[in-house]
């Protein structure tokens, strides 16, 4: 059953069966909910829900459901922006390289020559400081969120780059493709349903 | 043949195993507290301390060239759906190297995500 003093974390990673904080914790207060239809939600407390669970009243610093729905809204902000800093990056990264003519990789003076109208065009450089708040966004995301629950959600990017060749580019997308596009929205939905992060702050 | 399969292993495996150790960096450096940039730079700046980042950025780095040089005699619509496997050795790796609970409902996810994918990359 529940410890004491314990954050929600910890509960999360312990994942004890059969420990209705536990469930409390993934379902965001829905035994409190069940058992307790006149307790107001913002009132409800997880010293509340451990007493229904263990019989005992522990200290615990806030409100378990406070830190469930800051830890998705942060998770959900990062992830946001990954899936639309990559394929916007990348975007701008493949425009900038059709204006800026022939690409030549040899002999070294003409990759050169390359590199710098690459590096010259306002284009590249907006699609490269894309790409860096993608890689920022994951890395953050994965600060607080499970690497099984951030990348199959980052899968969402293709939907994104799908809607990006449509109304940018003015391309035609296959039937096939908007069909995978609606099975891997479909997966994230799963994965959205389980909890952000089941493991510990620090290693 | 043997090459092939390799830089197949290179690529799914090595590739999502420096994601992996990126994402075990950042669970070691500490948790986002609030989405400020000053405080997503703070911590940025602080996970580059932490030597997990640097095994996963070469990582990274190796899978990245071993998928160009895969191309070279590959066909990319051999190559990226095959890639999608990432997704499967991103939930197997979850669970043994960085402890998560990976529950049969992510899985699913996990599962319906690769195909999505796989159909999206034929589709192009």
């Amino acid at each position: 059953m529940c410890e004491t003093n314990y954050s929600a974390h910890d509960v999360l990673a312990r994942d004890p069966p059969n420990c209705l904080f536990t469930k409390l914790s993934y379902a965001q207060l829905w035994v409190c909910r069940e058992r307790v239809p006149s307790a107001p939600t913002r009132a409800v407390e997880a010293r509340l829900s451990c007493t229904m669970a263990t019989g005992a009243a522990p200290a615990v610093a806030r409100p378990l459901y406070l830190m469930d729905t800051r830890l998705r809204l942060k998770t959900y902000v990062l992830i946001a922006v990954m899936i639309v800093a990559n394929p916007v990056g990348t975007l701008l990264i493949a425009k900038g390289m059709k204006h800026i003519g022939d690409v030549k990789f040899w002999p070294l003076p003409a990759l050169l020559e390359v590199f710098g109208r690459a590096f010259g065009t306002l284009t590249i450089w907006a699609g490269i400081a894309c790409l860096i708040t993608f890689i920022a966004a994951n890395m953050l995301a994965l600060s607080m969120a499970d690497y099984s629950y951030v990348q199959p959600a980052a899968a969402l990017g293709y939907g994104v780059t799908a809607v990006l060749a449509v109304f940018v580019l003015g391309e035609s997308v296959s039937p096939l493709r908007w069909a995978g596009i609606a099975v891997i929205c479909l997966g994230v939905s799963f994965v959205r349903n389980t909890h952000p992060r089941t493991t510990e702050g620090r290693r | 043949m043997m090459l092939e399969a390799l830089l197949f292993v290179m690529v799914i495996v090595v590739g999502t195993g420096g994601e992996m150790c990126l994402a075990r960096a950042m669970k070691q450096t500490g948790e986002l507290e609030r989405l400020r940039p000053s405080a997503a730079i703070k911590l940025l700046g602080r996970a580059l301390r932490v030597k997990w980042i640097w095994i996963g950025v070469a990582m990274m780095a190796s899978a990245f060239f071993s998928l160009l040089l895969l191309l070279s005699f590959e066909a990319l619509s051999f190559v990226v759906p095959v890639s999608a496997l990432n997704y499967l050795v991103g939930g197997l790796g979850s669970m043994f190297f960085l402890g998560e609970h990976v529950s049969w409902q992510r899985w699913i996810g996990i599962g319906l995500v690769c195909i999505g994918v796989t159909m999206v990359v034929i589709a192009k």
